[in-house]
């Protein structure tokens, strides 16, 4: 008789979610999937509303990327006015992108997964935990806090509040970058540098006892679709959409990000309010692709900044054969040399010698009623694509967050990796968080999640095909 | 009373109220946070923020007394409850990640930084986290008393309610 085991919800990520594995008669793993299991309405929600609004309304979805989709927005409100922004707004909006992107990837590294990477897969779940580790691992628990708060910082000495800030403003930013602010963030990163450093070190150091979940992770041939500078390098900002094969072949390369509908469709499956895009010349579910920061460092030709690009050469290494890394493990990795990127990119704009140019905003009013942002969020790719009546309202949204892109891997990743942990009618401890621990390696952000108090808890659950529950665990 | 800036020194009480925006009812901590910053408190500082996350264990550490501020399902009587709360070190499942627990930043403060503040939760009571910015009027009613249980808590100290 066939089961399903069910992870209900899905602990260490951000929004409601939850996992289902099918066995089949024989007790073995058929099948897993990864329900998101919470309806988002903002979309419907910002119909109506003045299209400038949407930066500020859309960055309340989430508050541990509000700048990516700030980001986003503004881009899409800049195609709507048809705007050129200034240099010193372009590099304003990319210093702040850069302070986000650390502080996300800090938590996701240092807080969400260290416990597993330090811990150990099999430690006990009681002690597996933020709390464990701070109690195992004190100093790396404050660097990642410290790391986290300066990412924080520069958002809140830039942009006046660390969340969901209002300082990106369709045309650029709303002030301009100062020498106090500047002087500051310069201050905070070479121990920023060190701490990222170490933390690679600690990472290389422990990669060898991870051979079974590196093998077994999300470790299977797809493409890999991002964002690329002009020249083939890394920008998590701009640029042009560039998708590769598992062999690092380009497939499509320059796609214009605000035609992204000629090339990506959205699939929906019955059993997850969230839609699986893919690469349309490939059709569904054959063009399945991944985002994110393995995407983007198996995308680009180069990182762009010495200490980023040194790591970049080592992170390579990782395929025998020249493709691409394939294994969703390596997602922390890749968010290491990520943060290192960052903080370097930071360094650079604020030492670029107009950095404090105070035309940072240029104004216009819509010249069309379509408009498409696109940047690379923490998580990848992410997509802010807006219709205006004659009033400026939005009249029609489509968002397609990083997470989304990443979800028929995601299905796959946990497919893969419970068939190599699972095995009978019962799910072991150490089997169940491998399960989970692939959906980390994505650093998934359902957000827009509510937490009210009490409500959050991870049941297990095994089914019989007809839905009957054989067997139930539950996490308080 | 102003949010504190970044370099200055840390007050003597915190507040803390967190939740989505967009999420009806579930943005009434974040509202108390609003209201007390707006009405301001003596020797308070105000986060006012979406979830709760690592790096506040440094804020908390940093303080005597912290408030947090958060929905709740509501039950039958409607009323908010304020209640003191105490780290969650030792606790089996900790929430903190994307979204942790007032406990969890407590047993942070303690174990990273030998910090021990007095801590009370407010939790106001809600009807509906359906998208959509509107409070109900129940969760309203909350967020006013929340208000003036928390002026109480960081005026006086030690009575709740």
């Amino acid at each position: 008789m066939s089961k399903t085991i069910t992870i209900d919800p899905v602990t260490r990520i951000e929004g409601h979610s939850k996992i289902t594995i099918q066995l089949n008669d024989q007790g073995q793993v058929d099948e897993a999937r990864f329900h998101v299991t919470q309806f988002r309405g903002f979309e419907k929600f910002t119909e109506g509303r003045p299209y400038y609004e949407m930066p500020a309304i859309t960055a309340r979805i989430c508050g541990i990327c509000p700048i990516s989709h700030l980001l986003a927005s503004a881009k899409a409100c800049d195609d709507l006015l048809g705007v050129r922004i200034p240099p010193a707004g372009d590099r304003a909006r990319r210093l702040l992108h850069m302070g986000q992107t650390v502080q996300s990837h800090a938590l996701s590294f240092f807080h969400l997964s260290a416990p597993d990477i330090l811990l150990g897969m099999d430690a006990d779940p009681a002690k597996r935990h933020v709390l464990g580790l701070a109690q195992a691992h004190p100093e790396i628990a404050k660097e990642g806090i410290w790391l986290r708060m300066f990412g924080q910082q520069i958002i809140e000495w830039l942009a006046g509040r660390r969340i969901h800030p209002a300082w990106v403003v369709p045309g650029g930013v709303a002030t301009p970058l100062t020498a106090e602010v500047r002087d500051k963030i310069l201050e905070g990163i070479p121990r920023a540098i060190e701490i990222t450093q170490r933390a690679l070190e600690l990472w290389r150091g422990v990669l060898g006892e991870f051979k079974d979940e590196i093998a077994t992770f999300g470790n299977f041939p797809t493409h890999f679709l991002s964002l690329t500078a002009p020249d083939g390098g890394l920008d998590l900002y701009d640029g042009n959409l560039r998708l590769r094969d598992a062999e690092r072949g380009i497939v499509a390369d320059q796609l214009d990000p605000t035609a992204y509908d000629e090339h990506i469709g959205e699939a929906v499956e019955p059993w997850s309010y969230l839609k699986m895009p893919f690469y349309k010349a490939q059709g569904y579910p054959e063009g399945i692709y991944r985002v994110g920061p393995l995407a983007r460092l198996n995308n680009a030709d180069h990182c762009g900044t010495e200490l980023a690009d040194k790591e970049l050469a080592e992170f390579r290494k990782l395929s025998a054969d020249g493709g691409a890394v394939l294994s969703s493990f390596h997602y922390h990795y890749a968010r290491l040399i990520e943060i290192l990127y960052c903080l370097e990119t930071a360094r650079e704009l604020l030492n670029h010698p107009d950095a404090l140019d105070t035309n940072v905003r240029a104004k216009a009013q819509p010249s069309r009623r379509e408009g498409v942002g696109v940047a690379e969020a923490p998580r990848g790719t992410l997509i802010h694509h807006y219709r205006i009546n004659e009033s400026d309202q939005i009249t029609w949204a489509n968002l397609i967050i990083a997470t989304g892109h990443n979800n028929m891997a995601m299905n796959r990743g946990i497919t893969q990796a419970a068939k190599k942990f699972v095995h009978g009618d019962r799910i072991e401890e150490g089997a169940l968080n491998r399960v989970e621990a692939v959906i980390r390696c994505y650093d998934p952000c359902l957000s827009c999640s509510t937490h009210a108090l009490g409500q959050m808890t991870l049941r297990l659950q095994l089914l019989d095909p007809n839905g009957n529950v054989l067997d139930e665990k539950a996490r308080a | 009373m102003k949010k504190r800036a970044p370099d200055s020194p840390p007050a003597a009480g915190l507040l803390i109220g967190w939740g989505n925006e967009l999420l009806g009812d579930d943005a009434a901590g974040r509202r108390v946070a609003q209201a007390v910053e707006a009405e301001g408190v003596p020797g308070v500082d105000v986060i006012d923020i979406h979830q709760l996350t690592p790096e506040l264990a440094l804020r908390v550490a940093e303080t005597h007394r912290v408030i947090f501020v958060d929905a709740c399902p509501a039950v039958q009587d409607g009323a908010i409850r304020v209640e003191p709360i105490y780290s969650g070190e030792g606790d089996d499942q900790p929430g903190v990640g994307h979204t942790g627990r007032p406990e969890d930043l407590l047993a942070m403060a303690a174990m990273l930084y030998d910090a021990q503040p007095e801590a009370w939760l407010i939790a106001v009571p809600a009807r509906s986290f359906e998208t959509g910015e509107p409070l109900s009027d129940s969760a309203e009613a909350g967020v006013r008393d929340a208000v003036e249980a928390a002026k109480r808590l960081l005026a006086r100290g030690n009575t709740p309610g």
